[in-house]
């Protein structure tokens, strides 16, 4: 039998060379790819804790949107006793002088997320406010969005006197000042009789609503 | 002097080394190609999770303030 040359074990031993770098190259290549566990931190079989953590407000709060009632400065006619200044007509009373008209009421709105009562307290009576003999301040509250206080104490409307003392408005019954968007805003209006003697100056009075959950 | 191993024998040999390397390459890649195919159940595991519900609550009674004014002259 004739024997192989040297020659051709040579092109042997370098194809054997070269399939098995080829292999290695291959395999280190395919092995960078794969996630060992160690170097990841996470343990075959080990449990694992996630927390999902949910955060939900619940808030009481209400705000006036409609803060000010403003009618400027003027007089009372002279020889009449005394004039009506209120926060809906477009018109200033027959015997005033000079005030600005006012077509729109306090606005008051439960901007929180839950019911509450709401009551209404003034920072000063009519004598403190206005001054004068037989002045008159007051007060009434409307639902200026549908049904926001089913809670309602008082009559849409009745007027109320000024008075540093509380007055309720939406008790818990019906669930009081409601935060059901669309049924969450009140209007207050209010009216005043200046007299013919009260004194000049500046006039300012109050009105503070309090709320607290039902 | 001794007889030399005869080339026949040696590249009998060689063949043989190239089988066993491109076995050994082959068989290398199916292990690999194995694990790729299950990463999860290999490196994750078991995984407990817990939902954690916080609910803040601010529910001091609140108060808030309009001003009605007008001057005399």
């Amino acid at each position: 039998m004739e024997e192989i040359s040297n020659k051709t074990l040579a092109i042997l031993l370098i194809a054997a060379i070269v399939i098995s770098l080829g292999g290695t190259l291959i395999s280190l290549n395919r092995l960078a790819r794969i996630k060992v566990p160690i170097v990841t931190g996470f343990l075959p079989g080990a449990p694992e804790q996630a927390i999902v953590q949910l955060e939900i407000t619940s808030l009481v709060q209400i705000n006036f949107t409609t803060d000010t009632i403003d009618w400027g400065s003027g007089t009372v006619a002279t020889d009449k006793n005394f004039c009506v200044l209120n926060s809906y007509d477009a018109a200033i009373g027959a015997n005033c002088t000079s005030f600005t008209a006012n077509t729109a009421g306090l606005v008051l709105e439960n901007v929180g997320n839950r019911n509450v009562t709401l009551n209404i307290t003034m920072q000063k009576t009519a004598a403190n406010f206005i001054t004068g003999t037989g002045p008159v301040c007051k007060w009434n509250m409307s639902n200026l969005e549908s049904n926001s206080c089913p809670g309602i104490a008082l009559t849409p409307g009745a007027w109320q006197t000024c008075a540093t003392t509380a007055v309720v408005v939406c008790n818990s019954t019906g669930n009081g000042f409601l935060s059901t968007d669309g049924n969450d805003t009140l209007n207050f209006d209010v009216l005043v009789q200046i007299p013919g003697d009260a004194a000049p100056g500046a006039k300012s009075n109050v009105m503070t609503a309090s709320a607290a959950l039902i | 002097m001794t007889k030399d191993i005869p080339k026949a024998t040696i590249a009998v040999l060689l063949v043989l080394t190239i089988l066993v390397s491109i076995i050994g390459t082959w068989t290398v890649l199916e292990s690999i190609s194995i694990k790729e195919a299950t990463p999860a159940e290999k490196i994750i595991g078991k995984v407990d999770s817990n939902i954690k519900l916080s609910i803040e609550e601010k529910l001091e009674p609140v108060e808030t303030s309009a001003n009605i004014r007008f001057e005399i002259k």
